[in-house]
């Protein structure tokens, strides 16, 4: 099998960051068809959406005031990161609270989900919500988790085991020797690993926010990402080589004859992901065990310098005088 | 037969310093700004210029303390050093407890002489214990308990910023401690006889980054005289910042003083947290790269406080920003904890951390907080005062960058080599 390329790498992750893109925006209203989009912001000011008048929009509210007066109507996704969202109209669409504050009135009508990730509600006992109201917790962190039935969980999970397990099989094929140099950081000093990306994490996840805040630098955001999420799964694709390679000697000789070096990764991987599901599953702390093991992975990634160099530690002897 | 004597001398040291470290940050900092506006009187101004007095005495004081202790050969006398630690926490203890009866500015400025006096002999004397009591390659990790002890306890206690408050709480820490302290000075005992030789075991006296000669005096003075001017920066960009967000009440209702208890335990758990990621990288990796991660948060936290001054200004911030800034401060911390005896043997401690403690932390911490406030009476807007410190932590940044991207010679020949990957596996 012929080893993928960069560039359709590349592709992949442009027509990734398109895709995002899409599903930021709405199609217009005016029957324009797909493939036109409009979004809107308020920074700052006061404005308000006066009876019948239409708002068609991705919305994005990061200060001031909006008020959409009765018979007003939004149609289209809101984020309240910061500012004031007051509702008398109708909202369809579904409505993020991050920041800032929302008021929905007694006359207020949200046709479509309330997702409450921070800021303050003030909520009249008469306003409708028609969709389901999402608590930080339980806003679903990946579209693979958008569904509640067990069976769905499930097959979520697996269908995430087996993407590592393809992508740890693609950067073996690609680049064994980093691979290799980040297992080894990781299994010779798992403990500076998993503080160094705990650190990474932390300052990467609240950068990649403020950087949505300039607006400019959305597209930043969102690579820096899917780098993070690449970077993870590269740490992961270490904990696959770590156990892949063990296994391959333990498996009957006709299998492990067969059994290449990115094969053996990718199964190893496989079956770390899969534990990490079941522990999910039976609510075992998978969820935890996930996020410690992305940031050992993360964390040996940065010591090796991208698998570009081993990891020796500072020395703590004495020097010989 | 070593691991009582061991983990006893952990649990004293330790104890000691977090204590120390949140009088410090609590009763010091906050405390006699409390003292001196709301109950003396004073104004801003006034506070600022009595701040600076203490600093500049309390590093007069180190200075002399850590000469004398290196000139007479006491700098690696454990009792010496424990005995003048117990005369300071004696001294402490009588001045916290006067500190809230204080009325006069000149009693409120007769106290900061005396608290200069004994704080400026206590920064050597306590620092130094670390070649005695705590080996290299624990350093990191104790300095990390440290931290999270004194900013977790500093996060969760009290709840209202008052002197008297302060007073209280310390005091119940150091009423019973004193005459145990005094116990452990003065009164012969195996333990603290066994204590006392540990400074001569392989492991505990020699710094980890004290370099034999040739050359290698020069090159730890550089290394000293480097790490003071980095370690400055630091507190100072730290005080200079934080002491007007400790002015802006939109950004201190949702985060150090939040009615909300739970965000005051979130950001002690986040201290906690990264005390101890500190502790584990200060062992792994060279100071360099750390203070990297230490310039480069704080250019990044401050530069999320102006974001959030221009585009919504008087607004709350998220809580991710004081979060960052608490990582900082973590990380820092630990180093400072932990850095000036690994440049250091028992000879030479006392003097090191004098010069390092004092002149970068006390000095730094304390003119930086008078200048903030100078600034804030002098009208400064919110978001030029941030501006200015956000230019600092960049400029120091950019300067250690630089740094680590020079050649060090010395470091590059004390090394051992990178092992050989054995076993690559074939593409």
């Amino acid at each position: 099998m012929k080893p993928l390329r960069l560039p359709l790498l590349a592709l992949c992750a442009a027509a990734l960051l398109l895709a995002a893109c899409a599903a930021a925006g709405i199609a217009s209203e005016d029957g324009a068809g797909p493939g036109r989009y409009t979004f809107s912001l308020i920074l700052d000011g006061e404005h308000d959406l006066t009876p019948n008048e239409h708002l068609t929009a991705a919305l994005l509210i990061t200060g001031g005031r909006l008020r959409l007066e009765p018979g007003a109507r939004l149609t289209g996704p809101v984020f309240v990161v910061s500012g004031l969202l007051e509702n008398q109209g109708e909202i369809r669409g579904d409505l993020t609270l991050a920041g800032g504050r929302l008021v929905l009135g007694p006359g207020s009508r949200l046709e479509g989900d309330l997702n409450l990730a921070g800021g303050s509600l003030a909520q009249d006992p008469a306003a409708l919500v028609t969709g389901a109201v999402n608590q930080a917790a339980r806003v679903p962190p990946s579209p693979t988790r958008l569904f509640e039935t067990g069976l769905n969980r499930v097959l979520s999970l697996l269908a995430q085991a087996l993407i590592v397990s393809a992508l740890a099989y693609v950067y073996m094929r690609v680049i064994p020797r980093p691979v290799a140099r980040i297992a080894r950081a990781l299994t010779g000093h798992p403990l500076v690993s998993l503080a160094l990306g705990l650190l990474a994490f932390i300052v990467a996840l609240v950068l990649l926010v403020v950087m949505i805040y300039t607006l400019i630098l959305i597209p930043v955001s969102l690579l820096g990402g899917l780098l993070l999420i690449l970077l993870a799964a590269l740490g992961w694709t270490a904990f696959g080589y770590a156990l892949g390679r063990p296994l391959s000697r333990v498996l009957p000789r006709r299998f492990s004859r067969r059994l290449t070096p990115a094969a053996a990764t990718a199964l190893g991987a496989l079956l770390f992901q899969l534990l990490i599901a079941a522990l999910s599953l039976f609510r075992f702390g998978g969820g935890l065990l996930a996020l410690l093991t992305a940031a050992a992975g993360l964390g040996a990634v940065l010591l090796t310098r991208f698998g570009a160099q081993e990891f020796t530690p500072a020395p703590l002897d004495d020097y010989a005088g | 037969m070593h691991t009582l004597p061991r983990l006893f001398g952990y649990a004293l040291f330790t104890g000691m310093m977090a204590t120390g470290y949140y009088y410090n940050v609590t009763f010091i900092q906050l405390g006699l700004y409390d003292l001196g506006v709301r109950l003396i009187g004073l104004t801003r101004p006034a506070v600022a210029a009595n701040m600076a007095l203490l600093a500049l005495l309390t590093l007069l004081t180190a200075l002399l303390t850590g000469f004398l202790l290196r000139r007479t050969g006491h700098s690696a006398n454990f009792f010496t050093k424990l005995r003048l630690a117990f005369l300071v926490v004696l001294a402490q203890t009588v001045l916290t407890a006067l500190a809230p009866h204080l009325r006069t500015p000149g009693a409120f400025l007769a106290w900061i002489i005396a608290a200069s006096l004994a704080l400026g002999a206590g920064v050597p004397a306590t620092f130094s214990l670390t070649v005695d009591l705590i080996p290299v390659r624990h350093r990191g990790y104790i300095a990390a308990l440290i931290t999270a002890a004194a900013y977790l306890a500093a996060n969760l206690l009290p709840l209202t910023w008052q002197i008297e408050v302060f007073s209280r709480q310390m005091l119940f820490l150091m009423l019973p401690a004193t005459p145990v302290l005094g116990v452990l000075a003065f009164v012969p005992l195996p333990l603290t006889a066994a204590l006392a030789r540990q400074h001569t075991l392989p492991g505990f006296g020699r710094g980890r980054y004290v370099r034999p000669a040739p050359g290698g005096g020069a090159y730890v003075q550089r290394r000293l005289i480097l790490l003071i001017a980095l370690m400055f920066g630091i507190f100072f960009v730290d005080s200079l910042g934080f002491l007007r967000l400790l002015e802006t009440p939109s950004l201190m209702q949702t985060a150090w003083q939040s009615p909300d208890y739970t965000i005051r335990v979130f950001i002690g758990l986040v201290h906690l947290v990264t005390a101890l990621i500190a502790g584990v990288l200060y062992t792994a990796l060279d100071e360099k790269s750390l203070l990297l991660w230490i310039f480069g948060l704080f250019a990044l936290v401050h530069l999320m406080y102006t974001l959030g001054e221009r585009l919504t200004p008087g607004s709350a911030p998220a809580l991710s920003i004081p979060m960052l800034y608490a990582t900082a401060v973590s990380l820092y911390t630990v180093v400072n904890f932990a850095i000036w005896a690994d440049i250091s043997t028992p000879a030479d401690i006392s003097w090191n951390t004098a010069l390092g403690v004092a002149l970068s932390g006390w000095t730094a911490t304390f003119l930086s907080t008078a200048l903030a406030i100078r600034w804030e009476s002098a009208g400064m807007p919110l978001l030029t005062h941030l501006n200015i410190v956000d230019s600092l932590a960049i400029l120091f940044f950019l300067a250690v960058l630089g740094l680590s991207l020079l050649p060090n010679p010395a470091a590059r020949r004390a090394r051992p080599p990178a092992p050989t990957s054995p076993k690559d596996p074939d593409p």
